[in-house]
């Protein structure tokens, strides 16, 4: 009786085919916006149109968590700008730190796209 | 017919209808919910904010005079669900930044539907069960034993009432959905057509009597509930106290003397009252049982843990709510048997009486023959009938 009142509950995990695709998303994701930000400064809703457009995000919510991340880590630094359409903007930038980031990046993603397209060639 | 009411999102003035700004406050509501243990949580959230205000800017500059529930589940659906960004989120959490405990549980008041105080349809949403089975369920215990209704008033005083929605997913267990979100919107609907169908028959009213006097009322039946709350947390607290210090010395007197005195009177009268209903044995049993155990079992796994250095997970809260449970259980099987015992004594003790004086009037009728007494015809029937 005790054990029922006890209980928590825990979301349990399953293997879904959602949670894979999502997962192989994410790995690039961070690496998608560096690469958006690298081209000067953009705004949030530029880097969500962009990103969108190829299918990495779902819901712009997603977005302003990881901004804020990798903003935090120092890889991003944002500027105020004013705005005609409503609240002032926040138009994010690369830093030194965030560009060599992007840069060792840009490696990791060449190598593994290779590795992938030789396993996937050869089958 | 809506209100419009303007709103300060992001710094900017928004028209908005008024049942538009419920969803909207609701959603970003769960959302604030969401990323309060978040690393700069404010920020993002306020990153949010300026981007539904920006949408809301758009859709003005279009020609819409106010934003309306279309324009906010719009923006709701493009922004996701705490469930949609939870699922991003995941990462962040699995690279050890910050680990969200598991929205656990918990005990809740449901403030929004209630007869009394709402506690039934807590405990029935805790436990999964149908509201009105729930409140049959302690209206009947109610009414046989009486032992709920203190149970009733302390849950009333100790649990918390249900608040925002993030309370209600909680009370239910689960997590917030796109379903809840819409389901409050709809609830928030019916509330606005309530406070309608007040507003009218409160007009109605005014040409009759002073509008004075109703608002009046409404503020004195408020504020009567939070007293009544106050004298039943302070009552509720008393009780529990007393009912802990007798509980814990009841428990070692009837641990002391169960082997003694207790075996000695039941072998003179034959079975234990106790003993002989089946239902009351293993409900004595199992509440003395949980009665001992819980508070020891929770110290021995607290020193543990202390010992151990690890981190303390254990839910004091249901624990308490378990042994008071028990507790009250206990109480109400003891003194139902205690009942039973000095009922049981009281009719041998009258017996022996009735017996003895019916002796004597035979006695003395045998005896005092000459005399010629009057007596009542019952101890007269009763004479003969033992002669």
């Amino acid at each position: 009786m005790y054990l029922v009142m006890h209980s928590t509950i825990y979301l349990h995990k399953v293997m879904k085919i959602e949670n894979t695709q999502s997962q192989m998303r994410k790995g690039v994701l961070e690496y998608c916006i560096l690469t958006l930000a690298s081209s000067g400064e953009v705004y949030a809703s530029d880097i969500i149109s962009n990103l969108k457009e190829a299918k990495l995000l779902v819901v712009e919510g997603t977005l302003y968590p990881l901004l804020t991340r990798l903003k935090n880590a120092g890889l991003l630094s944002y500027s105020w700008k004013e705005s005609d359409q409503g609240p002032p903007r926040k138009y994010y930038s690369l830093t030194p730190k965030g560009s060599l980031f992007c840069q060792e990046l840009a490696t990791t993603w060449h190598e593994l796209t290779q590795s992938v397209n030789q396993i996937t060639a050869s089958k | 017919m809506n209100k419009i009411i303007q709103i300060n999102l992001a710094g900017q003035a928004v028209s908005i209808d008024e049942i538009a700004y419920q969803s909207l406050a609701n959603y970003l509501r769960s959302l604030q919910n969401h990323f309060a243990t978040t690393q700069d949580g404010d920020e993002i959230l306020a990153d949010i904010e300026s981007r539904i205000a920006e949408l809301f800017f758009s859709k003005i500059k279009k020609g819409n005079t106010f934003i309306n529930t279309i324009d906010v589940s719009e923006a709701v659906s493009l922004m996701g669900t705490v469930e949609d960004i939870d699922i991003a989120d995941e990462e962040s959490e699995q690279a050890g930044t910050h680990k969200a405990l598991p929205l656990g549980k918990k005990l809740f008041r449901d403030s929004e539907d209630r007869l009394l105080g709402g506690v039934c349809s807590g405990l029935a949403a805790y436990f999964n069960i149908d509201t009105s089975l729930a409140r049959l369920g302690m209206i009947l215990l109610m009414l046989f034993t009486g032992v709920p209704l203190l149970a009733y008033f302390i849950l009333w005083a100790v649990l918390p009432a249900t608040i925002t929605l993030e309370d209600r997913t909680r009370m239910r267990g689960g997590n917030t959905t796109v379903n809840d979100i819409v389901n409050n919107v709809r609830r928030g609907a019916s509330d606005v057509a309530d406070s309608v169908k007040n507003e009218a028959s409160i007009m109605a009213k005014k040409l009759k009597k002073n509008d004075k006097f109703w608002r009046t009322r409404k503020t004195v039946s408020t504020g009567l509930e939070q007293i009544i709350r106050f004298i039943a947390k302070i009552l509720g607290a008393g009780i529990l106290i007393v009912l802990v210090i007798v509980g814990i010395v009841v428990t070692i007197f009837i641990l002391a003397t169960a082997a003694g005195r207790f075996t000695a009177y039941f072998d003179s009268t034959g079975t234990s009252p106790i003993l002989s209903i089946f239902s009351l044995n293993w409900m004595f049993s199992i509440t003395l049982l949980s009665l001992i155990l819980l508070p020891l079992g929770a110290l021995c796994y607290t020193i543990i843990l202390f010992i151990f250095n690890k981190h303390l997970r254990l839910n004091i809260k249901m624990l308490f709510i378990a042994w008071v449970l028990s507790l009250v259980i206990f109480f109400g099987v003891s003194m139902y048997a205690a009942s039973d015992i000095s009922i049981k004594s009281f009719k041998n003790f009258g017996d022996q009486l009735l017996e003895r004086s019916v002796f004597e009037e035979v006695f003395f009728i045998k005896n005092q023959q000459n005399l010629k007494y009057n007596a009542d015809t019952l101890h007269r029937d009763s004479g003969s009938l033992y002669v």
